[in-house]
């Protein structure tokens, strides 16, 4: 289990992370959501123990994270951090031996995983010489090469195809489905709501939402209905609760501000001719996030 | 522990496995055996007629038989192949060694007393290594035409000069000692700069790919410091070994080049040992200071990578460093030259300075063992000083990546340093 408790790290008089606090359980998906600059690589560095919080404590299974029980965690930072003159299997077994892993132990599990991902013939190929989709590929092997119980990834999809996207959230699946704890970080909201349990978004170093991601949505009343009939977006706009009307492709996009406001949305759609769709959608994380980052800025 | 010896097995593979290694090692071994073997490559180049040098010898006969022709007899012994001589006639008023070592058109002065027929032979030697040859020679001589008595000969070492004039040595053995300083003091001088550079070097490009964080998250800085500098100095001791490799062969292929078993090389090294007689004392002094003065520059090395964000910021950051090593080795060189006794003493306690100058300082005489084995213990607790304070520095650095000026930001590391620490 990973226990942050109420995590405070300040740079000088400058607060980088501001009374965090959130559990992970094995076998979950955790979300570190926030702007750059929002204290989300902080706050890995904390669970990595490579900062020292000035308040609050970060628990490993009940102990602080330190050398001593750092060999069972994965880490993967957001940019490029390998050795590029050396070769793939030099770099794996470097980073390997460094989580006191034995040579037979790294080599076994290296083929497994060159081979997953495809890229077994650059085994003996220095780094240097691999596209920026494969140092990312080998830098991700490089953090499940221990097979972590706790695996943190910060920006891992970042400059992905979608491909290997889905190569990578299906081995996260994997080491989710073998109990192991994920934490990572994303810009791209779609795959933190496609396999997130639990998120915390920061701003500036507040949290500014938290929780199960069903119940954040839930919470959210806002909602999105899309349109497709011969209306007027004028009369759209002047019915009570829509505070949006955008049209796309496929019709228009209503955004009412709750429930409350779907029957009279669809009284009027109904009354319109060649109706073809009404489509009620809870807010999308994206829309959330906007929203309450948006709104935390002016606060904070 | 582990990962410890781990660090530095990899760091020491990654290093002596490389192309740039082995490259190097090549040029740096044919340039040694090359060098080495210079005076044997110039005899084998250079035409037959140029022998070896003829000395001017000068025979003074103030025995009872002042009226002997002493020096046109003792012609034929002296003339030969391999010792050509050339006799000269000089006024000779009697006079100690200094004396003759201001008569400069000649090289051998022997001076004749007492009865002919058992003779006290004086002497006089610019080369103390023809002693031998000459009294041999002599001996025949006296022994061939007159069948007498042997002779009584006294060497003459040469004059004790004046301190006022010459404080350090004489120029016999002045020559010998700079050529001890460039075998010792530009390999040394050169290993420190490859140490230094290779670990910098190291240490920025792992922090520049942020592959730092990976391996901190892995092991305490301090470990990662410390192995880094172990890494360092046992590639130093390993290169340093080459090198040695290097001169052996180089002698030994100049005893094949020269087809004799008194090669030039190994002539020389016995005339470094006749003029320098403690040069047991003054080799192993060097080593010592060459040792803590490597892991003091190599820990300062270490310190300005951390602190560097870029490969550009190390190069910029470094070149003080280089500075300071240069001034050192500098100053190793010139001061006795310049025979600023003072000044010498000085830098030799100067921990930026000493690891240069204070053998030479040992070596010229200007200290003794006590007072260069004080400047060693001031330079070991400089170097357990620096590593103390560093340490902590070098664990705030290698994780920032700060891009404010270098005193700024060291000011900042220290701050943060010290104030976790406390």
């Amino acid at each position: 289990m990973l226990e942050i408790r109420n995590v405070q790290v300040k740079y000088g008089s400058f607060v980088a992370v501001h009374d965090l606090s959130f559990t992970l359980e094995p076998g979950q998906i955790f979300g570190l959501l926030g702007t750059n600059g929002a204290g989300k690589t902080t706050t890995f560095r904390v669970i990595m123990g490579l900062m020292p919080p000035t308040k609050g404590e970060a628990l490993f299974f009940g102990e602080a994270v330190g050398y001593h029980n750092v060999d069972t965690i994965g880490y993967m930072i957001e940019e490029r951090s390998l050795l590029t003159k050396i070769t793939v299997k030099e770099l794996l077994l470097y980073f390997g031996q460094l989580k006191n892993m034995t040579k037979a132990d790294i080599l076994t599990r290296m083929d497994h995983w060159l081979d997953v991902f495809g890229i077994t013939e650059y085994k003996d190929k220095k780094i240097k010489e691999l596209s920026k989709g494969n140092q990312q590929k080998i830098q991700f092997i490089s953090a499940i090469i221990n097979n972590p119980k706790l695996l943190v990834l910060d920006e891992p999809f970042s400059g992905l195809d979608p491909i290997n996207t889905a190569l990578f959230v299906d081995v996260i699946r994997q080491f989710q489905a073998a109990g192991a704890m994920i934490v990572f970080s994303s810009h791209q909201l779609d795959h933190v709501e496609s396999f997130c349990e639990q998120i915390v978004v920061l701003e500036r170093g507040h949290v500014v939402m938290a929780g199960d991601i069903r119940a954040i949505k839930d919470d959210f009343k806002k909602l999105t209905v899309h349109v497709q009939a011969d209306v007027e977006q004028d009369a759209l706009r002047a019915l009570p609760g829509v505070y949006a009307v955008n049209p796309n492709a496929r019709g228009l996009e209503v955004k009412i501000a709750s429930d409350d406001y779907i029957d009279g949305l669809f009284d009027y759609v109904k009354t319109r001719t060649s109706v073809r769709r009404f489509d009620v959608e809870q807010a999308s994380l994206s829309e959330i996030f906007i929203a309450k980052v948006g709104d935390s800025r002016e606060k904070i | 522990m582990k990962k410890f010896k781990f660090l530095v097995s990899f760091g020491l593979k990654k290093r002596l496995f490389r192309k740039a290694f082995i490259i190097t090692n090549v040029i740096l071994g044919i340039a040694l055996v090359t060098l080495v073997n210079i005076p044997s490559l110039i005899d084998i180049f250079s035409s037959d007629d140029a022998g070896p040098p003829v000395y001017h010898v000068a025979v003074i006969n103030d025995t009872d038989q002042p009226d002997y022709p002493l020096q046109a007899t003792l012609l034929s012994y002296f003339d030969n192949p391999y010792v050509p001589a050339e006799y000269v006639s000089i006024e000779w008023l009697g006079g100690d060694s200094a004396t003759f070592w201001e008569v400069e058109a000649v090289d051998i002065l022997l001076h004749f007393t007492g009865a002919l027929n058992k003779p006290d032979v004086a002497v006089y030697l610019k080369d103390q290594g023809q002693a031998a040859f000459i009294m041999n020679n002599t001996q025949q001589f006296l022994n061939y035409f007159q069948g007498i008595e042997y002779a009584t000969f006294v060497v003459l070492d040469p004059p004790a000069l004046d301190p006022g004039t010459d404080p350090v040595l004489p120029p016999e053995s002045r020559m010998f000692l700079d050529a001890f300083v460039s075998i010792m003091f530009l390999p040394m001088f050169m290993l420190i700069i490859f140490a230094t550079q290779f670990l910098g070097v190291d240490i920025i490009e792992e922090k520049s790919s942020k592959a730092i964080e990976t391996i901190i998250s892995s092991v305490p800085a301090k470990i990662h410091f410390l192995s880094k500098i172990a890494t360092s100095v046992l590639f130093l001791l390993i290169q340093g070994g080459l090198l040695v490799i290097f001169s052996i062969l180089g002698i030994l292929l100049g005893r094949v080049l020269v087809e004799t078993t008194d090669s030039t090389s190994l002539s020389f090294f016995a005339e470094l040992a006749k003029h320098l007689p403690n040069w047991p004392a003054i080799l192993s002094i060097s080593i010592l200071f060459m040792l803590v003065g490597t892991l003091f520059f190599l820990t300062l090395s270490a310190l300005v990578a951390a602190i560097a964000t870029t490969q550009e910021d190390y190069q910029q950051f470094q070149a003080p460093l280089v500075l300071l090593i240069l001034s050192g080795f500098y100053m190793g060189i010139f001061l006795p030259m310049i025979g600023v006794e003072g000044i010498m003493k000085v830098m030799a306690f100067v921990p930026f300075f000493s690891p240069f100058v204070g053998p030479i300082a040992y070596a010229t005489g200007v200290m003794n063992v006590f007072e260069v084995l004080i400047a060693l213990v001031v330079l070991i607790i400089f170097v357990l000083g620096i590593l103390y304070v560093v340490s902590p520095i070098y664990r705030i650095a290698i994780l920032s990546y700060e891009e404010t000026k270098f005193f700024k930001r060291i000011g900042l590391y220290v701050r943060k340093a010290f104030s976790k620490a406390s």
